[in-house]
């Protein structure tokens, strides 16, 4: 079976950005909101990484959720708010892969926020190569089960 | 009669899946999943279109929908694995290995962890296991729960062979093979068989499992003065006559058995080439 066949499941366009442009409704109060060639430059950029990692995504899949997710972050304001949430977008399918899909979104979503804001301050690099790195490492070693915002307390 | 699905048909199944596949909590996999996915479907499917077309119960010019193709394939699959289930019980019921080690790894510890992990409705193609015991024949193009189903349905023919002798004689038929037999990977059945065979042949009763130097050279007379073709016609006749007055004519046990019969001619033809 071709793999060309999952690359032309194609959702619709219009639609998936409208959601984006929805989403600023909600990041407007947080100071920071998406231009329509923006939009646009993310939906190309998310397919082409798609294909390049061979991923196929359903429906609007996780961008509205990574927007809002890191919106609010201190380290994102509207200059750089576009490319951080195309390069985020990146960092997500690829550590997807790299977890061998032993991290639910919402898992993966939190550790990025996480340490994006916090021991990353803000830098992609780290996020990327230092951070999740390590952690996607432990998960495939098998030291790692879960992780993310709900650990037990005790 | 062959149905085609396009893609068209097949994507909107396999979009419905994925959510379930992840449990809504992934909203993107990897390609390799999907295809495992798809082959899934595809596996339930062409299990909908075999059975149908074996019952007949399409008509020529019906044309089913992928989606029903692929409800009611995945309805049989799943039917089929209970009456695996069933078939397995049965087996375990009175099985024994006769010492291989192979086999009974393979049915008594290997198989339970295909009921356990089989997943007909994510990875319907993958039967997991490697199913090391060899059978009298291999089994072909098919994977699966058929697979599994087809191999188990043989074992069970097996075991209702060799029921019809001693384990002792069969323990000592098997150490005159070879000494190490428990540690070989080789059909068990195969060995008895064509011990039984012989014993038919030298007109001595089958059960015992064994012939004397003297009716080796019965047994060489008759496959010198026949050609393979006619050794091979000979000795289904002989086996014919065996599951009949044995077996009351199981035919599922003699095609079994008589898949052996080709390789068991071409080596008595060739051992007796070579002397």
């Amino acid at each position: 079976m071709k793999d060309d066949i999952f690359s032309m499941i194609i959702t619709d366009g219009k639609q998936q950005l409208q959601t984006l442009m929805d989403c600023n409704q909600y990041t407007e109060k947080f100071g920071v909101k998406l231009s329509k060639e923006e939009a646009l430059q993310i939906l190309q950029s998310r397919k082409e990484r798609l294909k390049e990692l061979e991923r196929l995504e359903l429906n609007e899949g996780i961008l509205p959720k990574l927007i809002f997710t890191f919106c609010d972050s201190p380290y994102i304001y509207q200059d750089n708010y576009a490319d951080s949430i195309e390069s985020l977008l990146e960092i997500f399918y690829l550590y997807k892969n790299e977890s061998l899909e032993e991290l639910s979104d919402d898992e993966l979503l939190d550790y990025m926020k996480e340490h994006f804001d916090g021991d990353c301050q803000g830098s992609l690099d780290y996020l990327e190569e230092t951070c999740l790195e390590n952690f996607c490492r432990d998960i495939r070693k098998g030291n790692i089960h879960f992780l993310g915002c709900d650990i037990d307390e005790d | 009669m062959k149905i085609e699905y396009s893609m068209e048909e097949l994507i909107p199944l396999l979009l419905e899946n994925i959510p379930k596949y992840t449990s809504n909590e992934s909203t993107s996999i990897p390609y390799d999943k999907a295809r495992q996915l798809m082959q899934s479907i595809l596996y339930c499917i062409n299990g909908f279109l075999k059975s149908s077309h074996e019952n007949h119960k399409i008509a020529p010019n019906e044309k089913i929908s992928a989606r029903t193709a692929y409800q009611t394939g995945l309805k049989l699959a799943q039917d089929k694995i209970l009456q695996a289930e069933d078939l397995y019980k049965d087996i375990i019921s009175s099985f024994c290995a006769y010492e291989n080690i192979c086999y009974y790894d393979t049915v008594i510890k290997g198989m339970p962890e295909f009921f356990l992990r089989y997943d007909v409705r994510f990875d319907a193609a993958n039967h997991l296991l490697t199913l090391d015991y060899p059978l009298l024949y291999e089994i072909r193009n098919i994977n699966g729960i058929d697979l599994i189903y087809e191999y188990l349905k043989n074992i069970r023919l097996e075991q209702l062979f060799l029921k019809k002798f001693s384990k002792k004689q069969i323990i000592k038929t098997l150490s005159n093979y070879h000494n190490e037999h428990s540690e070989l990977i080789h059909n068990v059945c195969r060995i008895i068989f064509r011990n039984a065979l012989a014993c038919i042949i030298v007109e001595k009763p089958f059960h015992e499992l064994a012939v004397q130097a003297s009716d080796l050279e019965k047994i060489n007379r008759i496959v010198s003065r026949l050609s393979r073709e006619e050794l091979e016609l000979y000795l289904i006749e002989k086996l014919t006559k065996f599951i009949n007055s044995e077996f009351e004519g199981n035919k599922e046990l003699f095609h079994y058995l008589a898949s052996d019969i080709r390789d068991c001619t071409f080596e008595l033809k060739t051992f007796h080439s070579e002397e």
